[in-house]
């Protein structure tokens, strides 16, 4: 196992991290990976972490620190079989490590030889690997296995880089409200079981009928994802014969396109697991980073950036593809006026940046297409006012054309709302929802969380009960305030009325601020008070009310 | 409407107070701000989301009223306002 030896071996020069000058380990971690390269050419990585190398004035051991955690994080990925390549940046302060998934030959060699392949051997052995076809195991799969992520495989011919590629995580975790499961009483959840299933549709819809006999009509080599397409295509002969719209490619022709894009497909979805796959890289092989040594909570890359081993972890554009949407995509929209017909092609669009960009160019472009009418009846409306009314453009037909664009926005909204159904059940992204991400400084406490299946750190009890001391915080500052200054506009104007008209050069507000500041002491008390409450309660017995939140 | 004279002397009487209230304002905001950030730190919010939520509703209900009180106070209520000043009345 050619990568795992080779970091084995650094992995025992780390053991005296003393011995290697910053020149020599950078030397060793650049030279690393770079006979990879040759072939693949730098154009195709997804990721690049950047990585303070200049620590200027700052203490040898603060320095050999950050040097080691940089060395093992990029270890830890190695370890992952992602493949990393290390270089230094023009000015030499920084580190710039590219991250790519490896390619179907070199997942091969890593999977298939056991014994130690030389450095040198590597090129020459990946050229001389036969090409498996069909690929039974890849990087992807591997992964997706090892996530346990019900993970849909296609093979596509001119796959990405000869990987098959992923096309949708249908088991996502389904993420609620902290405070609902921690209420006493309440039902514990389930898992949501979401295999055999098209995403977001309970067993037994008219819908998944409808798709299981097409899939069963097709073949049982079909995926969900090719039931999509299936029901897609349904939709699709349906208007066709219906109203004569769209329609105009047949199925056949529709999936060896997407398949021949297959190229460019699911960039998005790649990046999503590769980083995914970082993150657990970390997760299972930063042991000797000082600062999450024992804290398995603190491995992830905020915490790195905050210890400045890592500067930022920046997803890559992929060339081929982007070139790929500039001709079709870019240079079409722009063209000439046959671009206003042109639809978009939105499924590209999700595969290349994610459902969020691709619904926003899909609306455009429904949009566009639905505002066509009230232009057309608008602009003959304009011309009878014109005509009726040259000098107010004052018409009855206002009033029509009124009514027709609130019957046309009702219409609009309600089948725009069925498009991004559709939409959002052939990309699988129907019953997501937006995950929040934890602050980097939430201290918490490691528990069993029953919906991520796994140990989750979640709230204390103090920080729960510093809660209670919010609104009261701010309603006693707010009666404090209002109280404070009354009394300074009091002040003012009886020091107005005392001296008259003349004078009042004496700013009088001044003299209520003493006063005026005694009712700042009392947040400050409410502050510090609940901590210290919270203290008091949990000695005297609350450890009761928490094993009870514990255990409900 | 007050002519030239009668604004130099409205300055005169009043800009103090108003220069006064508003560093007694930014000094409020800023000790409070202080302890608002201090607190909702202390309530150790997991997501950002909750956290700005949390911190934003005690910043915002004490900023509006700690800015405007002033000014509804010396419009409506106070007796140098708009109503009693013999400047401004006439």
């Amino acid at each position: 196992m050619y990568i795992h030896t080779h970091t084995h071996t650094q992995e025992d020069e780390q053991t005296e991290p003393s011995a290697y000058g910053d020149e020599q380990r950078c030397d060793m971690l650049m030279s690393y990976g770079q006979e990879l390269d040759d072939q693949n050419g730098l154009n195709d990585y997804d990721f690049v972490l950047v990585m303070p190398w200049d620590f200027r004035n700052k203490p040898r051991s603060w320095v050999e620190k950050r040097r080691s955690s940089q060395q093992e994080v990029i270890q830890a990925l190695r370890k992952e079989h992602l493949v990393c390549r290390v270089l230094k940046s023009r000015d030499e302060d920084e580190l710039l490590v590219l991250v790519r998934a490896p390619t179907y030959e070199e997942f091969c060699l890593v999977q298939g030889k056991r014994d130690k392949p030389k450095a040198p051997d590597l090129s020459a052995a990946a050229k001389a690997l036969p090409v498996v076809s069909p690929p039974i195991m890849d990087w992807c799969s591997f992964w997706a296995d090892k996530l346990a992520i019900e993970y849909q495989v296609r093979e596509v011919q001119e796959g990405f880089r000869g990987c098959t590629l992923p096309f949708s995580f249908a088991k996502r975790v389904l993420f609620v409200r902290e405070g609902e499961f921690n209420a006493p009483n309440s039902i514990k959840p389930k898992r949501v079981e979401m295999s055999n299933r098209l995403p977001g549709q309970k067993k037994g819809s008219k819908e998944l009928i409808r798709v299981e006999n097409l899939m069963r009509r097709l073949g049982s080599n079909f995926t969900e994802w090719d039931g999509s397409i299936a029901a897609y295509r349904v939709e699709n002969n349906f208007l066709k014969t219906m109203y004569g719209l769209r329609g105009t490619k047949s199925f056949s022709d529709w999936k060896t396109e997407k398949v021949r894009q297959g190229q460019m497909q699911a960039t998005a979805k790649r990046q999503e697991l590769i980083r995914k796959v970082m993150d657990l890289a970390l997760k299972r092989r930063l042991r000797e980073t000082w600062f999450c040594r024992e804290n398995v909570l603190k491995r992830n890359w905020a915490e790195l950036a905050n210890h400045r081993v890592v500067s930022a972890v920046v997803p890559l554009h992929h060339p081929s593809s982007r070139k790929w949407l500039e001709e079709n995509w870019v240079k079409v929209g722009s063209a000439s006026l046959a671009s206003l017909t042109a639809a978009s092609p939105v499924h590209d669009l999700r595969a290349y940046f994610g459902e969020e960009v691709a619904f926003y160019y899909a609306f455009v472009e429904f949009y566009n297409t639905w505002l066509v009418g009230p232009a057309f009846c608008g602009s003959i409306i304009f011309v009878y006012q014109v005509a009726e009314a040259p000098d107010t453009l004052d018409s009855d037909a206002l009033i029509s054309y009124m009514i027709l664009i609130s019957v046309w926005a009702t219409l609009f909204l309600e089948m725009w709302s069925r498009q991004q159904n559709n939409l959002a059940q052939m990309w699988g992204v129907l019953h997501i929802g937006t995950e929040d991400s934890v602050r980097t400084e939430f201290v918490g406490e490691l528990r069993y969380n029953h919906w991520v299946g796994d140990l989750d750190s979640r709230e204390k009890l103090d920080s729960l009960w510093q809660r209670n001391f919010g609104i009261p915080f701010l309603i006693l500052s707010l009666g404090c305030l209002f109280v404070f200054q009354v009394m300074m506009a009091l002040n003012k104007s009886e020091f107005k009325n005392d001296q008259g008209g003349g004078g009042g050069f004496i700013p009088a507000g001044a003299i209520s601020i003493g006063e005026g500041s005694f009712p700042l002491f009392l947040p400050c008390m409410s502050c510090s008070c609940g901590d210290a409450l919270a203290r008091v309660l949990v000695a005297r017995g609350w450890q009761v009310a928490r094993n009870v939140m514990l255990h409900a | 409407m007050p002519d030239g004279n009668d604004t130099v002397e409205l300055v005169v009487r009043f800009g103090h107070t108003g220069l006064v209230s508003f560093a007694v304002q930014e000094i409020l905001a800023t000790s409070y701000n202080y302890l608002a950030e201090r607190m909702t730190e202390r309530e150790n919010w997991k997501t950002e989301a909750s956290h700005t939520g949390a911190l934003g509703l005690k910043l915002v209900a004490f900023q509006i009223f700690n800015y405007y009180v002033v000014l509804l106070f010396t419009a409506f209520y106070g007796e140098g306002g708009y109503r009693a000043s013999p400047i401004l009345r006439r």
